[in-house]
């Protein structure tokens, strides 16, 4: 039978997301497809990561699909603790031995060397036409965070298969071991104490994480649909960042002492998300708009939209914007003046401060029957409208919000047989 | 719970939609790959990472993908 890659894809997608793609036909042929990415990561001046992944869809046979993917991901560069500039200039060597400096105006970094690898795998399930069922497992390691997880979720398509429901599950449960690479000292450090004092709380700590996802796709036209979605998720255990700190600081903004971060104990999210996608004459639109709460008071906005048009038959150009926007934890501080109390909860970590991110990049494909081979290059900027001039001090000289701006490529092959 | 009524209104209020009954010999344009929710499965998965590891906020997409101590 002449393989059908179109159906395949499709299909893997279906298998990914758990929504049944309520379009597709079932077919009996036996064939694989094997996705082959890999993913150029890099922070101007700070952190560079490269990772390969490889994803193999079995058609086992008419009713049922496996998908595994292997993930391999290197992470190298340096990282700000969440301390506030010193006002010296200081020289850092990392652990592979580089020596580097970090100027007066500058966050202390800490340099770091992670590889992870993460292997996943899913089946899908059809019972009949119009329903379906999928069960994955995950499970990934680095040196100092472990995480296993699995999934499950159930579709229906309804109204002559012109709407689909859906409904997952999911609970993952993770290790976090800090290890000697902290300070010298391995273990968890004790939430809201001196670092220079090292104390230790535990070995290693836990977290455990629940979903609980609805989704509801529906076609408009012939050449459109929408997917909504409502996920709600808990996690509750170990939530701390074990390598970032707070400063202490004085009334002339120097500080005398870097604490130990403390998060909450416990995460509720809700997140709302909502899908368009339109065919244009021969191009597709997608918008894409999510909006996330939590009780740790951050909300955010995400609005991303791809248009990918057709140069010919087989080529196609796809640019791509994507615009976020969050608020602050309500525990987060970009320091802690030394005179307010010690409270329960801190942070100074940038990503659970105020700030907006935008993306623009562009993606290049060229597909056949049996193969697509695609790239795309893309440049994160964020920015942050913080005030911290009222910082004691001299810290009201600096920037504390320290923006990531960085450039994501990467290169995808595809074939079928 | 008010979120679970929500969502049922929701599904109430696009019944009552009339949206274009495509008949199935109509759907060639929906069934291309770059049409489905999930194209570029592999890609999202990156993107995913990327946020989760630079953002305060995850999920939306791709239910249950692994954890990460991602600094």
């Amino acid at each position: 039978m002449k393989p059908n890659f179109k159906k395949n894809i499709s299909l893997a997608t279906t298998l990914l997301l758990g929504v049944s793609s309520s379009v597709q036909a079932v077919d009996s042929s036996n064939e694989t497809t094997i996705n082959s990415s890999i993913l150029y990561y890099s922070e101007q001046g700070r952190v560079t990561a490269i990772e390969p992944q490889i994803n193999i869809i079995n058609n086992i046979n008419e009713d049922n699909v496996l998908s595994t993917t292997i993930n391999y991901d290197s992470v190298t560069g340096s990282s700000p603790t969440g301390e506030v500039p010193t006002g010296v200039v200081q020289t850092v060597t990392s652990s592979s031995g580089q020596v580097s400096t970090i100027q007066g105006s500058d966050k202390p970094t800490k340099s770091f060397n992670d590889i992870r690898n993460a292997i996943s795998v899913a089946l899908s399930h059809s019972f009949n036409r119009i329903f379906k069922m999928n069960a994955g497992l995950n499970y990934s390691t680095e040196q100092d965070y472990n995480s296993s997880g699995i999934n499950l979720g159930l579709s229906l398509d309804t109204n002559n298969r012109l709407r689909t429901w859906s409904f997952g599950l999911s609970n993952s449960s993770d290790t976090i071991s800090g290890t000697a690479k902290l300070d010298g000292v391995s273990g968890i450090p004790e939430p809201l104490t001196n670092s220079a004092n090292k104390l230790r709380r535990s070995p290693i700590e836990k977290k455990r994480n629940n979903e609980l996802k609805f989704g509801l796709t529906q076609i408009i036209s012939s050449t459109s649909l929408m997917e909504l979605s409502y996920t709600k998720s808990t996690s509750s255990g170990y939530h701390n960042d074990p390598y970032k700190l707070v400063s202490l600081v004085d009334s002339n903004g120097v500080s005398s002492a870097a604490l130990y971060e403390s998060r909450p104990d416990q995460r509720d999210r809700s997140i709302w998300s909502g899908q368009l996608i339109n065919y244009i004459d021969g191009n597709v639109l997608k918008l894409n708009y999510r909006y996330f709460t939590d009780d740790w008071g951050i909300k955010s906005h995400t609005i991303d939209t791809k248009y990918r048009i057709k140069l010919n038959d087989r080529l196609y150009i796809e640019p791509h914007v994507r615009y976020y926007q969050q608020s602050a934890a309500d525990f987060h501080q970009f320091y802690l003046p030394i005179a307010n109390a010690l409270p329960q909860y801190i942070s100074a970590d940038s990503r659970l401060s105020a700030f907006n991110s935008n993306t623009f990049g562009v993606k290049v494909g060229y597909r056949t029957s049996h193969y697509e081979v695609s790239g795309r290059i893309e440049s994160m900027q964020q920015q942050s409208d913080e005030n911290t001039s009222n910082a004691p001090g001299k810290l009201s000289n600096y920037d504390l919000f320290l923006p990531i701006n960085a450039i994501i490529a990467q290169v995808n092959f595809t074939m079928s047989f | 719970m008010n979120k679970f009524i929500i969502l049922m209104l929701l599904g109430s209020l696009l019944s009552a939609c009339s949206f274009e009954k495509v008949a199935p010999w109509e759907r060639n344009i929906l069934a291309k790959p770059e049409m489905q929710t999930g194209s570029s499965s592999l890609e999202n998965r990156f993107d995913d990472h990327i946020y989760f590891s630079k953002e305060a906020s995850s999920g939306g997409g791709e239910l249950g993908g692994g954890g990460c101590g991602c600094n």
